[in-house]
């Protein structure tokens, strides 16, 4: 059996000795070098998709994050007002000088803290502030800056739009430690920028340094809901610091700071001394207000409220 | 070119044209022979055969080392060959095949005496002549244990049957073929 095995496979190998032609043989191999690796075949449509989707998702981003770009200014200030801060994200364009332009560029030499939307948002960005904010300080501060809604109209004449409720007060960052603070330039530069924004287009949103009465021009309710998400997220914020303060002596020192590093709260403050007829005590707040803001001009609406009797 | 099949139709997938070259060098005599001895003439045997290879190539990016490149091989040329016979309206079982034709003329030694290389013509003749009297799966089961190497198991893998009918098959075959040498 096996022999036979043998023989046929013997005779078999014999036999078969046919090839392909050579014609055949060029013809495939020219064929098999010719084809390409599924990665060269698709490395451009590839490439192409890649780009498009990365571009697209680019721009996609810029808009969202930067919705004042090429929205008017009316949808800018709904979108604000749906905000947690109510201001703009990005700086307004620059627009020309005007008279209170120059008046608020005097303001870029002080550091107000929580007077820059920019900086708040900076700082909320890259450096969580180590203090946190107390609980507590939001609802004083509210009931304090509730009390005072002429203050809008005194210090902003040219209705520049201060739609910014009080919950902003609510998220002033807290006295900002030196690593994550700007310099008080930018912080200046900030500021003017919003105000020089807001005189150009009445529509357009106010610092909130100057609009912290709430707009009696704005229906409450409607406000009420947003206020409360805000100090919802305000009471987010200062929960997620870790830093409780909720001591009285720490709400009183972070209002304090706040008022004080605020030169229009200070001169609210000094108004609100005159018309209680307290002269000396506003005399002294005011000569220390000229030590504290030495370049700060004051609005002339508001130096009638301060002037010296 | 070094290496199995196997990482030579890996290393062609990743654009080595070098590597297909090698392993077209290494089985086109049996595929081709494989593919002559199952249709009816060499002209057709060339188209299909050609066939066989461009698939080879369509299917390199997608090929997985799952089985021996052999298995692999034979499984598209067996494909191709059904389909073949499909447009044919040919039955599996065919006896009457004849490749006298496509049988080439072995080379005689120069001093081999006329009569043996007569006497050799004749077997080889004969031997041709019993391949083509086997039914087509008897053949294919053949023709894949001698050309392609392949085991039983190999042989139902690529003609899609289990293993004992290829085993059946082969066996018939061969004893048919021994038959048909014994005969001298």
């Amino acid at each position: 059996m096996t022999d036979l095995d043998d023989e046929l496979k013997r005779r078999y190998r014999e036999l078969a000795t046919e090839e392909p032609s050579a014609v055949i043989d060029a013809a495939i191999l020219a064929r098999a070098r010719r084809r390409r690796p599924w990665t060269a075949r698709w490395a451009g449509p590839v490439s192409i998709a890649a780009v498009l989707v990365l571009g697209i998702g680019v721009s996609l981003r810029m808009q969202l994050e930067q919705p004042g770009i090429e929205t008017s200014a009316p949808e800018t200030r709904s979108m604000e007002s749906s905000s947690g801060f109510g201001l703009p994200r990005t700086p307004p364009p620059p627009v020309p000088a005007t008279k209170d332009e120059a008046r608020v560029d005097a303001f870029t030499a002080s550091p107000p803290a929580a007077n820059a939307p920019e900086t708040m948002l900076a700082q909320k960005r890259v450096a969580p502030a180590p203090v946190a904010k107390p609980k507590a300080a939001p609802q004083e501060l509210k009931e304090r800056v509730a009390a005072s809604p002429a203050l809008e109209a005194n210090v902003a004449p040219t209705q520049s739009a201060p739609q910014v409720t009080t919950s902003t007060v609510a998220t002033p960052p807290p006295p900002a430690p030196a690593a994550a603070a700007p310099p008080p330039a930018a912080l200046g530069r900030a500021f003017s920028d919003d105000r020089a924004k807001s005189q150009s287009s009445p529509a357009a949103p106010a610092a909130p340094a100057i609009a912290f009465a709430p707009n009696p021009q704005r229906p409450e309710p409607a406000q009420a809901p947003l206020r409360a998400k805000r100090e919802a997220e305000s009471d987010r914020a200062a929960s997620s610091a870790g830093l409780a303060a909720d001591s009285g002596a720490g709400v009183r020192a972070l209002q304090k700071s706040v008022v004080e590093s605020d030169p229009l709260r200070e001169l609210e403050r000094i108004a609100k001394l005159r018309e209680a007829g307290d002269n000396t005590e506003a005399d002294k707040a005011l000569a220390e207000f000229r030590k504290r803001f030495p370049d700060f001009r004051i609005p002339d609406a508001t130096w009638e409220r301060v002037r010296p009797r | 070119m070094g290496g199995t099949d196997e990482q030579l139709m890996l290393a062609y997938a990743g654009g080595d044209a070098g590597a297909f070259e090698a392993l077209y060098s290494k089985h086109k005599g049996p595929v081709f022979r494989y593919v002559l001895r199952s249709v009816k003439g060499r002209a057709e045997a060339e188209e299909l055969f050609q066939d066989v290879w461009m698939r080879v190539i369509e299917a390199a990016a997608r090929y997985t080392p799952q089985a021996k490149f052999t298995t692999w091989l034979y499984t598209i040329a067996h494909h191709r060959l059904v389909d073949h016979w499909r447009a044919k309206g040919l039955v599996l079982v065919s006896i009457d095949e004849d490749d006298e034709a496509a049988a080439p003329e072995p080379a005689a030694p120069p001093s081999a005496e006329p009569h043996r290389i007569v006497e050799a013509q004749q077997t080889l003749d004969r031997l041709s002549a019993a391949i083509a009297a086997l039914p087509l799966a008897q053949r294919e089961a053949f023709l894949l244990h001698h050309e392609g190497d392949l085991t039983a198991a190999e042989i139902a893998a690529a003609t899609g049957t289990n293993e004992e009918a290829a085993k059946s098959r082969l066996r018939y075959a061969m004893n048919k073929l021994k038959d048909a040498l014994g005969d001298d």
